[in-house]
């Protein structure tokens, strides 16, 4: 008998996947224990529309379809650490020239490791389930990440760095469905969330501007780097500006520098 | 079956008090207001209801204002009183470890023009009454201290408070929802102007509690619309919800021999249950040792955070609190533990078990073994929890 933590985003993916579990776990003597986690402050005005899964609104539904599910429901808040290691470190990513996957952070350090640990804690729980589009298998006491069934909805590439010891604590009960699918459970259910628009926007960036993020966090003013050639000397950037529209009016790709594009005040060295 | 050890986030209904509520929700559904026989009868029912309050509470029927719960009551007695006494002055004195109710309200008078003193306290959660003495100026108009704390139970020195309110010329509000089951009411004894009760605390409805107002207090109605409450709360009146309140606070005050009875069976419940968590290590009983609410235990757990230790009991089958209900799913910690002087980090592993009617020597035996199993779980389990593990 298994105890499962079921990640509840208020969102209709997580939502049926924890119904499905619930389902399950009615034939098998599993339980299955809904967790909401409140990872960022809600924004105050406006936020309460904004489809981020901290909102009031998607707390609201979380529980709702806890409820109607029949599991006990926790609001779990995970805020520092979520600031520590997703925030903080999508902005340092941001300024140090990387382009941060916040998701997969989010993923590999609080979805399938604090709540993990947590929930094993305190809940008793050994295993986590997501709304995730991805499969786990295990061959030979080997799990493996695999694609999902719907190639459109697949977000592997969000949990390719979970671990073996994570894999095999991990439930995915959407892996083998098609989002088209998942919707019409949500419909036949009658879960609120079925038909919650898709939310796609990195969560703690409500409005989509991270730039003002970095300007808030790290005190960023949008000023461009240099940019410098193989050999660390920095390029005029009126004439990269010329050779650029050069190439471009030739409509050909004969470069004679190749650019490495450094962070602010940073050098380049081979 | 659990074991609801909560019984300070709210308490079930009495029997006796839906028996006496039910014909006021049905043939008795009259408007008090009303000048026919319908609205006669549920006018008899609020009648009698203020009348027995009233006898509780040493204080004339008139002084007492039903309202919409424990909440409206504070903030009735804040915003209200402060602003009718405005032109005596615009200094409120309270205390840092009152109820949101109290402090918000209070927040609200701030941002008017008010000036608000908030009162430290002690480790234990006591104000000192020299101190707030000293904090009485020209412009003082309105005192509010709690009765009994929600989070740790401590009882504040009301009457000598009242005194020196009294003696000052100052009018007094206490907050007296936590300790309306258990302790003495007398209004007179407490010396206040201004007593805020909630009806679900002592085993009857929620949705409905009290203010009583001494005559001659004045008072800045905060819901217009309607002549009830002699113009100091608008809105049709509550009347299966007041009969039940009165009927509850009867069944719990009207013989204080039964009253102080009950209160020490739960006092012997209450230091078995700390006696039993005490047999952890790193844990601290937190509140006054003496000066407390006899059915209120709570402990600070190191290396715990209390939101999992209350996950982890209710999945094995005993329901409490880190504190308080209200304020739940938030990552701040008490600010009432954080105004004792307790680290931050320390108060995060806050845990409130509160006995009631229902609870036995089992139920706090059974309660004490399933905190210390969890707490031994998941400190062992290495939960990442803010708190340090104590070196002892």
């Amino acid at each position: 008998m298994a105890r499962i933590v079921a990640a509840m985003s208020g969102g209709v993916d997580s939502s049926v996947a924890a119904a499905l579990l619930a389902r399950h776990a009615a034939a098998t003597g599993d339980e299955v224990i809904g967790v909401w986690m409140r990872l960022h402050p809600d924004g105050g005005e406006g936020y309460e529309q904004s489809r981020s899964c901290c909102s009031p609104d998607a707390h609201d539904d979380a529980r709702r379809v806890a409820q109607l599910v029949g599991i006990p429901f926790f609001a779990l808040n995970l805020e520092r650490s979520f600031e520590e290691r997703v925030i903080d470190a999508f902005a340092d990513g941001y300024l140090a020239g990387a382009t941060p996957n916040p998701c997969q952070a989010c993923n590999q350090y609080i979805k399938f490791d604090e709540l993990l640990r947590r929930g094993l804690a305190a809940y008793g729980a050994d295993q986590v389930a997501t709304g995730h589009y991805a499969r786990v298998d295990e061959r030979g006491g080997r799990y493996r990440l695999l694609r999902a069934a719907d190639a459109n909805k697949d977000q592997t590439y969000f949990l390719w760095v979970l671990d073996q010891g994570q894999l095999a604590r991990t439930r995915f009960p959407l892996g083998e469905l098609t989002k088209p699918e998942v919707r019409g459970i949500a419909a036949d259910l009658q879960l609120p969330t079925a038909d919650k628009p898709e939310s796609q926007e990195i969560c703690f960036v409500p409005a989509g501007d991270y730039r003002e993020l970095l300007a808030e966090r790290r005190g960023y003013r949008g000023e461009p780097g240099p940019i410098v050639d193989a050999g660390g000397e920095r390029i005029d950037t009126r004439e990269l500006a010329k050779a650029v529209q050069f190439l471009h009016e030739q409509g050909r790709g004969a470069w004679t520098h190749e650019l490495v594009v450094t962070p602010v005040g940073d050098r380049w060295t081979p | 079956m659990s074991i609801y050890l909560d019984h300070a986030a709210t308490t079930p209904i009495r029997e006796e008090v839906l028996d006496a509520m039910l014909p006021y929700l049905t043939e008795h559904f009259g408007n008090a207001s009303s000048p026919h026989a319908a609205g006669r009868r549920a006018r008899q029912g609020l009648d009698e209801a203020r009348e027995g309050i009233a006898a509780i509470l040493g204080a004339k029927p008139r002084e007492i204002v039903f309202t919409g719960g424990g909440s409206e009551a504070d903030n009735l007695a804040i915003k209200g009183a402060a602003w009718a006494a405005s032109a005596r002055g615009r200094h409120i004195i309270t205390s840092s470890v009152e109820h949101k109710a109290v402090l918000h309200a209070s927040a609200i008078m701030e941002r008017s023009g008010f000036a608000v003193t908030y009162l430290p306290v002690d480790r234990y959660g006591r104000v000192d009454p020299a101190e707030l003495e000293a904090a009485i100026g020209e412009h003082t108009s309105l005192v509010s201290i709690m009765y009994a704390n929600n989070e740790v139970g401590t009882i504040q020195p009301i009457a000598e408070i009242g005194a020196i309110c009294r003696r000052h010329g100052v009018l007094f509000h206490t907050d007296a929802i936590q300790a309306g089951g258990f302790l003495p009411l007398d209004v007179d004894n407490l010396g206040v102007d201004l007593l805020s009760l909630a009806a679900h605390k002592l085993y009857g409805p929620k949705g409905v509690g009290a203010l009583f107002v001494r005559q001659g207090t004045p008072l800045l109605p905060q819901i217009q619309g309607g002549a009830q409450e002699r113009q100091r709360r608008a809105g049709t009146e509550n009347v299966a919800g007041i009969v039940g309140f009165a009927r509850a606070l009867e069944l719990a005050q009207g013989d204080p021999a039964a009253r102080d009875a009950e209160n020490a069976r739960l006092a012997g419940l209450r230091d078995r249950l700390l006696a039993g968590v005490r047999e952890l290590p790193g844990v601290e009983p937190t509140g006054h040792p003496v000066e407390r609410m006899p059915h209120s235990a709570s402990w600070l757990i190191d290396a715990i955070e209390g939101g999992d230790l209350v996950a982890a009991l209710d999945l094995d089958g005993v329901e409490g609190s880190t504190g308080s209900a209200c304020t739940s799913g938030s990552a701040d910690p008490s600010h009432v533990l954080l105004a004792m002087g307790i680290p931050a980090q320390r108060a995060h592993g806050a845990l409130r078990l509160t006995a009631g009617h229902g609870t036995t020597t089992d139920d706090v035996d059974r309660a004490a073994a399933v905190v210390r199993a969890a707490v031994g779980r998941m400190r062992e389990l290495g939960v990442p929890a803010p708190n340090p593990v104590a070196s002892a």
